[in-house]
């Protein structure tokens, strides 16, 4: 069957591993990847936990399409309480492990309580094993991964590098050295946990009736679907091609959001990634490989990713592809969210030039630059106070007015000032400034929608939001724009029951109130959903956005909207009436 | 004779042919059952892109001493009833890619549903020199 | 009029798979429309397109010297 119906619980304390029934009734409520984890998470941790204590939990969740040939579903969530903002915390991580984990015959994995000493956990099959991690503790993520694969074969891995032993707020989680569960400091949960690394490897499979038949019908949606001119530009180009679409519409972060344009662009921009392009590389099961492998001069990596080029070069100043390459190399190796550290990395630029606070260094300064990933990683010298993250370097420093930040998550690289509904997607995204819960800079600033009015934009939101919950808990990426009524269609033959998209949007809607009742449970509300002042206050100069705000009364007329049309009341809570139309 | 070719610079390492191939031969989605192995991976020392396909090098059918496995029309046929489960056929394949299974062996009969399912024409059916 | 027309990403394939190249156009007073009509490029499969890195209207019309970038749908980010 599409579910294994067994999840693994494995007990750090005590070093205890069991096994159980995967929980059927939530299953049909939420599916599987991110639904399933949060629900799984809203009924065990208790309220106000420490995240960075013994008492929060990791969760590993796979969903019914995984290990499958369903296009695109190779990814896998995981989800803890966030140690940077306090909220719900589940992360979509690509590669190959979702399906390893499927194969050795496990829907999910929860990780509980802490080790007295680093340890690595070692899956296969039926063997769960708590190892000794004296030998990889310390190093990156990289040598992590190699070490382990000399040591097991060809298992696959999830690891964290310095910045999740060292408990960073922007700590990730990384795979095949290039793959990330980038935001919200879910390395440093493991960290935490003294969890080094989980290799698995499953000699399983997944049976499931008419299996050809299945299969058949697969490999027509993949080409009459999947493989198409709205999703083909990730095998073009991947995501550096949204560096000139973010530049023509002035909505490229830079200089720590001063400005929408980069006059470097043109040295970070998908033309640029092509000239060092060495190969295309995609997760399991999927035709779009939107991953670029480039190498130059000394450095190599999978990447950079739209994101890093955005935050971590124009955001930075930085117009040196060489430059971003190496420095997203470091924060893939030490395990740091790109888009937390380039942000932070500005932040201290913008202090610096201010002369508020003197970090040292200065937009464009490529040599401090690339000593920062390290730096802020083992929080040494400068880097003890970055490694703090934006908002609690405000609180330390200044600067509040241009942290840019949401409930203490640094923002991606959509300036909302010309694209309003991005400024609205941050405010209520559930695990704090996310471009992934909801990305209507694609319909706004690159499509016909006015970026530049609140009307409509709730509804808009909303829509993606709820459609994006169903997506990421089945899971496919994102990377397909799959419509829920093609996500019906395939789960209805995976699991051989009827599936309407009417039922998925109610899936989504329940899972997206759900993480919400989380955080409200965590002391979340209306208050907790508002931008840096620098959105409302200051006019973009440059470009398209030339004479842009996002005016803070256009802002609350959107959040108001939002909560009525979610069915929350002003304050931003739930209702009693829609959890009871939700059965939540 | 046509047969299965690997284009490693094409490959994306999706492992989709891993799973069409077991699907189709084995009624399951399992990659470890596939009559093929095409490994993507990063080494130390970068990215390294492997195939390993059947060429119909008719090593198998050799090396077979009960005559399991033999070959018709450009086709590899397997015998279950004449296996006697020796193994000799999976340690000569020269590509490694014939399964073991608790009963008898999986060769690939070049189905050509890993190459059906290829995005990127990494995986061919086509002439080889025999 | 000479133009350059740029059909960026997967849109290439409309012009033989070639992204970047100049063109000439016979008659004066053409849209973008029109011109993405020529090449047979499906409306739904635009985002948005540039004139002289400009984000314009599809009625928008077309003079000489212009360069055109044409943008894929991206979803995703």
């Amino acid at each position: 069957m599409a579910y294994m119906d067994k999840i693994l619980r494995v007990n750090l304390t005590t070093g205890n591993s069991t096994t159980e029934p995967l929980n059927k009734e939530w299953a049909r409520e939420y599916l599987g990847g991110k639904g399933l984890s949060i629900k799984y998470l809203y009924e065990e941790l208790k309220p106000g936990v420490d995240p960075l204590s013994a008492d929060n939990k990791l969760v590993l969740m796979t969903g019914p399409i995984t290990g499958t040939l369903v296009p695109n579903s190779g990814k896998l969530a995981i989800a803890a309480k966030s140690p940077a903002t306090g909220t719900i915390l589940d992360c979509s991580i690509g590669g190959h492990f979702a399906p390893e984990l499927k194969f050795a015959g496990y829907d999910a994995v929860i990780i509980e309580g802490k080790a007295d000493k680093p340890v690595y956990l070692y899956i296969e099959d039926d063997k769960i094993e708590l190892r000794s991690a004296a030998a990889l503790w310390g190093k990156g993520a990289h040598e992590t991964e190699h070490l382990l694969y000399d040591e097991l074969g060809d298992v696959i891995t999830l690891a964290i590098g310095q910045a999740g032993e060292n408990l960073l707020s922007m700590a990730c989680i990384s795979s095949e050295l290039y793959r990330q569960a980038g935001r919200g400091g879910i390395g440093a949960v493991m960290g935490s946990k003294n969890l080094k690394a989980i290799s698995v490897r499953g000699s399983g499979g997944i049976k499931i009736p008419d299996i050809r038949k299945f299969s058949a019908a697969m490999n027509k949606i993949k080409r009459e679907d999947t493989m198409t001119d709205d999703n083909m530009w990730a095998y073009t180009d991947g995501t550096p091609m949204i560096v000139d679409l973010s530049q023509s519409t002035g909505i490229l972060p830079t200089r720590n959001f001063q400005e929408g344009t980069f006059d470097g662009y043109k040295a970070i921009n998908s033309d640029a990634v092509k000239r060092v392009l060495k190969a295309k590389k995609a997760c399991f099961a999927c035709p779009l490989a939107c991953s670029n492998y480039v190498k130059m001069g000394k450095t190599e990596v999978e990447g950079p990713e739209y994101e890093t080029l955005a935050l971590c070069g124009s955001n930075c100043g930085i117009g040196d592809m060489e430059a971003v390459i190496e420095f997203n190399r470091l924060c893939d190796d030490h395990c740091l969210d790109t888009i937390s550290a380039g942000n932070t990395v500005a932040f201290a630029m913008e202090m610096t030039e201010k002369g508020i606070h003197d970090f040292g260094i200065r937009f464009g300064d490529v040599e401090k630059y690339l000593t920062m990933p390290t730096l802020i990683s083992t929080r040494k010298g400068v880097g003890a106070d970055l490694a703090l993250g934006v908002k609690k370097m405000a609180e330390k420093f200044g600067g509040g007015d241009f942290a840019m930040e949401v409930k203490g998550l640094e923002i991606p690289g959509y300036e909302p000032r010309g694209s309003w509904a991005m400024g609205l997607a941050y405010g209520t995204a559930d695990r704090g400034a996310c471009h992934m819960r909801a990305w209507p800079a694609a319909v706004e600033a690159f499509g016909d929608i006015d970026p530049f009015t609140s009307e409509g934009k709730a509804e808009l939101v909303i829509g993606m939001q709820d459609s994006n919950s169903v997506k990421f808990s089945a899971i496919w990426c994102d990377f397909w724009a799959i419509s829920t009524e093609r996500m019906a269609e395939i789960l209805t033959l995976l699991l051989g029951r009827e599936f309407t998209a009417a039922e998925l949007t109610i899936i989504g809607e329940r899972t997206y109130n759900l993480a919400h009742l989380f955080n409200e449970r965590e002391g979340f509300d209306r208050k907790d959903d508002y931008l840096p002042a620098r959105f409302h206050n200051e006019k973009l100069t440059t470009g398209f956005t030339s004479g842009k705000s996002l005016p803070k009364e256009e802002y609350e007329k959107m959040l108001s909207d939002y909560y009525q049309l979610r069915g929350w009341d002003e304050n931003g809570k739930v209702t009693a009436e829609k959890k009871r139309a939700l059965n939540l | 004779m046509k047969a299965l070719a690997f284009h490693a610079e094409k490959c994306i390492g999706c492992k989709l042919c891993h799973l069409a191939c077991s699907a189709q031969n084995e009624g399951e989605f399992n990659p470890r059952l596939a009559r093929l192995k095409i490994t993507s991976i990063h080494n130390r020392d970068g990215l390294l892109v492997r195939g390993q396909t059947c060429d119909l090098c008719l090593a198998c059918v050799e090396a077979c001493p009960e005559d399991a496995i033999i070959e018709k029309n450009g086709r590899l046929s397997f015998l279950p009833d004449l296996c006697t489960d020796c193994g000799i056929c999976v340690e000569t394949c020269p590509p490694q890619v014939i399964i073991d299974k608790p009963k008898g062996v999986g060769v690939c009969v070049q189905c050509q549903s890993c190459a059906n399912w290829c995005p990127t024409a990494a995986l061919t059916f086509e002439e080889v020199n025999k | 009029m000479e133009i350059t027309l740029q059909l960026k990403g997967p849109l290439k394939k409309y012009a033989d798979e070639t992204e970047l190249f100049r063109l000439e156009l016979d008659g004066n007073e053409l849209t973008v429309t029109e011109l993405l009509q020529r090449f047979e490029v499906p409306a739904s499969s635009v985002s948005f397109v540039q004139v002289n890195g400009i984000k314009i209207e599809l009625d928008h019309p077309i003079k000489g010297g212009d360069k055109i970038t044409v943008n894929p749908r991206v979803a995703g980010g």
